[in-house]
């Protein structure tokens, strides 16, 4: 079998770019990496695993393949950097997701059991309810907090699920279910916190601190999974 | 042979490179080489992206180990991924022996 048929899925070797001239192995390496790098996600340590591994892979491919110079080497033997730097972008994004995903779902579970903790230790008084226009508002809140709550759960646990899936459609919608119902269980929160009976209101605000360290944290990080999962 | 036909057998033939020993990424691609007598000579970088949708879908598991000073990936393959194996190469065979029996030349 002739070298041009025997190949497979072999790149076309682009000419060096003009300007550079030849390099070293160490730099062209690195140079490689620079453009690999710049398809990347954000994530330090994810962007210095992908970086790391490659560059034992470049090392290698020079030491067994550096008969040419070493950009063209790299080029012709590794591929198209860009190319290799989207594909590993996308893989990336996907651990990055599920990774931010369960974040999330830790952050709800850590509320609700904090949540239970200070209904058993402290109890809530039947008179936090309010009368008039507010109680309408306050049990719709109320209503509303635990459905969101309960709904952003479901939504985190299925885009951890779903995220391997081919596809990742599923995924993607439910990161932005749990995106979504996060939104509005803020939005619930800071109705209890206006529609609360006066004399309790104090106590609302000092628990409202917790859970907004909690909810504002959990927002973002279903943020960057929805983002990562619509930017694979 | 042409890129098309290796389309979607990218992953069974890594699970079988890994199948006796782990191997790292630069391994795997010369192991894939060296078994297909050069015909597989994908560019090594390709074999990256592959290795990483593996991991994350629980068929092989990944280590870092130091080589020459270097940090360097070595990847296994785990229980799901020899099940996965194992499903491939039946479905291989019947896809081979069902091919080969269409195009085969009339005797």
């Amino acid at each position: 079998m002739s070298e041009g048929s025997s190949r497979v899925n072999r790149q076309a070797c682009p000419a060096e770019r003009s300007g550079e001239g030849p390099s070293s192995g160490p730099d062209a390496i690195e140079r490689y990496l620079e453009q690999v790098g710049r398809q990347l996600p954000g994530g330090p340590r994810v962007r210095r695993d992908i970086l790391d591994e490659l560059r034992d892979g470049l090392t290698q491919t020079l030491e067994h393949h550096g008969d040419d110079t070493a950009e063209t080497a790299l080029r012709r033997e590794f591929g198209d950097p860009q190319q290799i730097g989207v594909a590993l972008a996308g893989e990336a994004r996907l651990r990055l997701a599920r990774r931010h995903a369960v974040i999330v779902l830790l952050l709800l579970l850590a509320g609700g059991l904090g949540w239970q903790a200070y209904q058993s230790v402290v109890g809530i008084a039947d008179s936090t309810v309010p009368t008039g226009w507010a109680r309408s508002v306050f049990l719709a809140a109320v209503e509303a907090l635990q459905a969101c709550a309960m709904l952003a759960q479901i939504g985190a646990v299925l885009t951890v699920l779903t995220v391997s899936l081919p596809g990742r459609w599923a995924a993607e919608w439910a990161a932005r279910i749990t995106l979504v119902a996060l939104a509005g269980f803020a939005l619930a929160v800071a109705s209890m916190l206006v529609s609360i009976a006066p004399a309790h209101r104090l106590d609302a605000v000092l628990v409202s601190i917790p859970v907004a360290g909690l909810t504002l944290p959990a927002i973002r990080y279903a943020y960057f999974a929805t983002r990562h999962l619509r930017l694979r | 042979m042409t890129p098309e036909m290796l389309k979607g057998h990218l992953d069974g033939l890594v699970l079988a490179i890994l199948e006796p020993e782990p191997q790292h990424g630069f391994g795997v691609i010369e192991q894939l080489k060296d078994n297909s007598g050069g015909t597989l000579d994908l560019p090594t970088g390709t074999i990256y992206p592959a290795l990483h949708r593996l991991e994350r879908t629980g068929l092989v598991t990944a280590t870092w180990t130091v080589h020459n000073g270097h940090r360097r990936r070595v990847y296994a393959l785990t229980t799901l991924g020899r099940a996965k194996l194992a499903t491939y190469r039946a479905q291989w065979r019947g896809f081979a022996d069902t091919i080969e029996r269409i195009v085969q030349a009339p005797a």
